[in-house]
Order: C-alpha cells, then sequence, then structure tokens
C-alpha cells in the first residue's frame, strides 16, 4: 500500500514528494483488495471504465490515467458507509437544495441547431426563460441543486463522476 | 471555411454561440458526439498529411477540410444501440474513440479547448505547480492520504486551513444528491481524521482576510476579471453555496498576474479557461487551484453585460480565416 503525502510550499512551485512504501496488512475479516477497476459496474453504455476519460469522446488516451475519481453507476439507495470506512472527505456532505427552476419541456432544432420549445411555437430555449441564465436557473430535473451549477450546467469537469 | 462545436443537445452558452457566429456570417455546425452512430456517421480519408471527408448527419454534411476551428464545448459520449452486448459497447466505444476522435484531433484546426490538453489540465495539484511555476501567488496546499500529516500541515500554518475537493463536490447517495462545499478545518476534525487513509484529500491555508473572490475568464489572449462579492459566510467560504447570495462586477487584472494566466494558460496548452482566485484587502491575487478549462462564463455575462459569447465567437472566427 502506499501512502501519498505531498507538500506543495506557497510559491515554490514544486510538489515536495515522498512516497512511502509500507508493509501492507490485511485487515481482519476484510475484504481483499482490488484494483479499482475490478469493483467498478459496467457503466451506462456497457463499458467498464475506470473515468470518464475513457467515456471521453476524444480525450487521449493519456487522460485515462488513472487518478481521477472512478465513474460508478450508483444504485440510488445506496447509503453512506460506517465512518473510518469511508474517507473522511465525505463527512461534509449534505442533502442538496432543490434546483429553483424547472426548465419547459424543449427538443434540439437540427436545423437552427439550438434548443426549442417542445409545444410547437418553434420559440428558442434562451428566449422562452424569464431573466437571464444566472447560476441559480438550474437545467436540471432531476432535484439538482443550484449551489453545483452554474450557467445551466456544471462547470466541466472531465472526471466528474456524475455529469448533470 | 467553417466552425463545429461539440456540445451537448440542451447547452445555453452553445445555444448563444450558433447566433453570435452566424451574425459573424460563418458557417457553423454544432454536433453531440452522443449522436454517433445513430444520428452521425463519418467518412474519412487520409490524403496526404490530412484527413479528407465528412461527418454527417440526417441534417447536415460536415466537410471536414472545410473546418477551421473546433469548440470543445463539452459534448456527450457515443450512445450505442441497446441491443449490444456490454462487450460489443466497450470495444465499440474504444473504436469510435480512437477512430473519430483520432480523426478530429488530426485535423489542422483551432481548438478551443484541445480536448486532450483540456483532460490533461484539470489536475488541481498540477495546476498549482504551473501556477507557481508562472509567477503567480499559490497558497500552501497539501495533500495527504495520512493523519500525521494533516496534523502537521495543519500545525504549521500560521492561520486557518480549508479543505476541498480535487474533482467533483457532489455525489449520488440515499436516493437523492449531495454537495459538500469548501470548509474550515476545526479542531474536532484533527481529533476524528478516520478515513483521511482512504484516499487522497487536499488541505489549503485560507487566504484570510479575503477582500472576495475573482473568477478571471481566458478567452484566447484576452482576460477578463469579475469580482465575485458574497453576502454570507458560507458564500464567502465558498461562492458556490448560494448564488442568490453574490453580486457580481468587472474588475481590472492586475498586469502581473494576467502575464502570470497567460503563462499558465501557454504551460497548459489551453485557448480557454475559468480560473478562480482569492482577492485580498491589499489587492493581492491568490490562485486557490481551481482553472476549469471547461468552465461556465455564461451567467458572469448575463450578470455583468461583458460581451464573452462575442469575444469566444471572435476567436474560433479567427481559427475559421482562410
Amino acid at each position: 500500500m502506499v501512502f501519498i503525502r505531498s507538500c506543495l510550499a506557497r510559491g515554490r512551485g514544486a510538489w515536495s514528494h515522498r512516497l512511502m512504501t509500507i508493509a501492507f496488512t490485511q485487515p481482519t475479516g476484510g475484504d481483499p483488495l482490488l484494483p479499482s477497476t475490478a469493483l467498478l459496474p459496467l457503466d451506462a453504455e456497457g463499458g467498464s471504465q475506470t473515468t470518464r476519460f475513457a467515456s471521453d469522446p476524444v480525450a487521449s488516451a493519456s487522460g485515462q490515467f488513472a487518478l481521477c475519481r472512478p465513474t460508478v453507476d450508483v444504485p440510488v439507495a445506496e447509503v453512506p458507509a460506517e465512518t473510518g470506512v469511508r474517507p473522511w472527505g465525505l463527512r461534509a456532505m449534505t442533502a442538496a437544495r432543490p434546483a429553483d427552476l424547472r426548465l419547459p419541456a424543449f427538443r434540439y432544432d437540427h436545423v437552427r441547431q439550438v434548443a426549442v420549445l417542445d409545444d410547437g411555437s418553434g420559440r428558442r430555449l434562451v428566449d422562452a426563460v424569464a431573466g437571464p441564465p444566472t447560476a441559480p436557473t438550474t437545467q436540471n430535473v432531476d432535484g439538482e441543486d443550484p449551489p453545483s451549477s452554474e450557467d445551466w450546467k456544471n462547470d466541466f469537469v472531465p472526471d466528474d463522476p456524475c455529469p448533470c | 471555411m467553417s466552425v463545429l462545436i461539440l456540445a451537448e443537445e440542451l447547452d445555453i452558452s452553445a445555444d448563444h454561440m450558433v447566433q453570435a457566429l452566424t451574425e459573424r456570417e460563418v458557417s457553423v455546425h454544432r454536433i453531440d458526439l452522443a449522436w454517433f452512430p445513430s444520428q452521425l456517421s463519418i467518412d474519412a480519408e487520409l490524403r496526404g498529411d490530412r484527413w479528407v471527408g465528412r461527418l454527417t448527419t440526417p441534417h447536415r454534411e460536415i466537410e471536414l477540410e472545410e473546418l477551421r476551428a473546433i469548440w470543445y464545448r463539452s459534448p456527450a459520449t457515443f450512445q450505442f444501440p441497446a441491443q449490444l452486448s456490454a462487450t460489443d459497447r466497450q470495444h465499440s466505444h474504444i473504436e469510435a474513440k480512437l477512430g473519430l476522435g483520432g480523426v478530429l484531433l488530426s485535423l489542422p484546426v483551432l481548438f478551443v479547448n484541445n480536448p486532450s490538453r483540456q483532460a490533461d489540465a484539470i489536475y488541481k495539484p498540477r495546476q498549482l505547480c504551473a501556477a507557481a511555476q508562472a509567477g503567480l501567488r499559490v497558497p500552501a496546499t497539501l495533500v495527504a492520504s495520512t493523519k500525521s500529516a494533516v496534523r502537521r500541515f495543519v500545525a504549521a500554518q500560521a492561520g486557518e486551513v480549508v479543505t476541498k475537493m480535487f474533482g467533483s463536490n457532489s455525489i449520488t447517495e440515499e436516493a437523492g444528491r449531495k454537495v459538500a462545499f469548501t470548509r474550515r478545518i476545526a479542531p474536532a476534525d484533527l481529533a476524528d481524521l478516520d478515513g483521511i487513509h482512504l484516499t487522497a484529500h487536499q488541505f489549503q491555508r485560507m487566504i484570510d482576510p479575503k477582500a472576495h473572490d475573482a473568477r478571471l475568464v481566458v478567452i484566447g489572449d484576452r482576460q477578463f476579471g469579475f469580482a465575485i462579492h458574497a453576502s454570507t459566510p458560507e458564500a464567502r467560504l465558498d461562492f458556490r453555496y448560494d448564488y442568490s447570495a453574490l453580486r457580481y462586477e468587472p474588475i481590472d487584472i492586475p498586469h502581473d498576474v494576467a502575464q502570470g494566466v497567460s503563462r499558465l494558460m501557454s504551460m497548459l496548452g489551453l485557448m480557454f479557461a475559468a480560473t478562480d482566485f482569492v482577492v485580498e484587502p491589499t489587492g493581492e491575487w491568490v490562485f486557490i487551484g481551481d482553472l476549469n478549462p471547461g468552465g461556465q462564463y455564461g451567467w458572469l455575462e448575463a450578470e455583468t453585460g461583458v460581451p464573452l459569447t462575442a469575444c469566444l465567437a471572435d476567436l474560433l472566427v479567427q481559427g475559421a480565416a482562410p
């Protein structure tokens, strides 16, 4: 097992790396270690993918370097693991607030190359939604939270495990 | 001469870009790679040193040799027929990525951004190193998976320390979405770090005092600064917490910061990025390790009137010039 400890001193522009290889001791009664890929179910397209880089349609193969969080089809009823067996950083997770605004039904107009209202009016979606496309007016319709949305969509994070 | 937009069908910023390019009388094609292979096909042949041929949808033909610029906005990935087996789909995906993706990547066009550079750039530790090398101020930062390292780092800082994610700040769990924002490390946190060993965590010296946040949008060789003023403690710590508590204004970018960001963009090979800074009361800008090569800008344009779409369109048009 390798623990990584790296510290960036202000202004130095170089990581001070100390990689420590520590003898691994199997936790009593614990599950055997598996490569992360082995733990992943098939994704929506059916491929076993360790990262969204792999499912990115164009990003180079080097982008599949497995430093990013794995893409996993999480069952909606998944419950958090107990403290100590779940990443510390996830402790502060709280339920996302519901979106402030729901978009009207729309469809993509292949001729005009924009989204239009799906009511036969042909009106562009950008013209139909009141107000500017501010961050709280999230496009999500599945309970997505405004805080994680900006201008209808999250910032594009290639390894976002839950792209919206 | 034409511009290709790769974006999902629902993308308001892409909608605006189609209009902006059309107004500039540039031929614009917008496709979502999720259309491949059901609504999008490729026919490309190597002639000499470049690929010629076309991408075809039921509604348009896109001649590859006509393309001069590609806006890699954020297309969805390929969608294959449901009747394919998992193995078949995985094979098809990889072949599509390396084949169709390979042709697109090898076109002699202006990429905004090149998707490979974009993917490489999202590693925040790399961003921090590159930013420091580019002359930007960065906060002391720790990446660690051990309790002792966290306690050592926190003890060594003169002020408070925050923790934040490297990637997405949201997960799906218990039948809903959960989010976490940048948060202060309290003594109670240091007393109970169970689970720290399960993955890498990021800790950073909190920039305090802080005048306001700033988002700097880079489009080619132009930079646009926006002050983000938060009216609640939570939003002051992480402006994503509550957009209703925010106020925006265009601001000047210090010369040294602009130069540093230019160098950073060059080092990362990017044409576009949204970068986040904390501005101290002294006017000093500190890069906090949040450079997003696919960052959003539309809401800032809507709030301030700064013509970011027009600037980006002009950049794409330059690439499309004969």
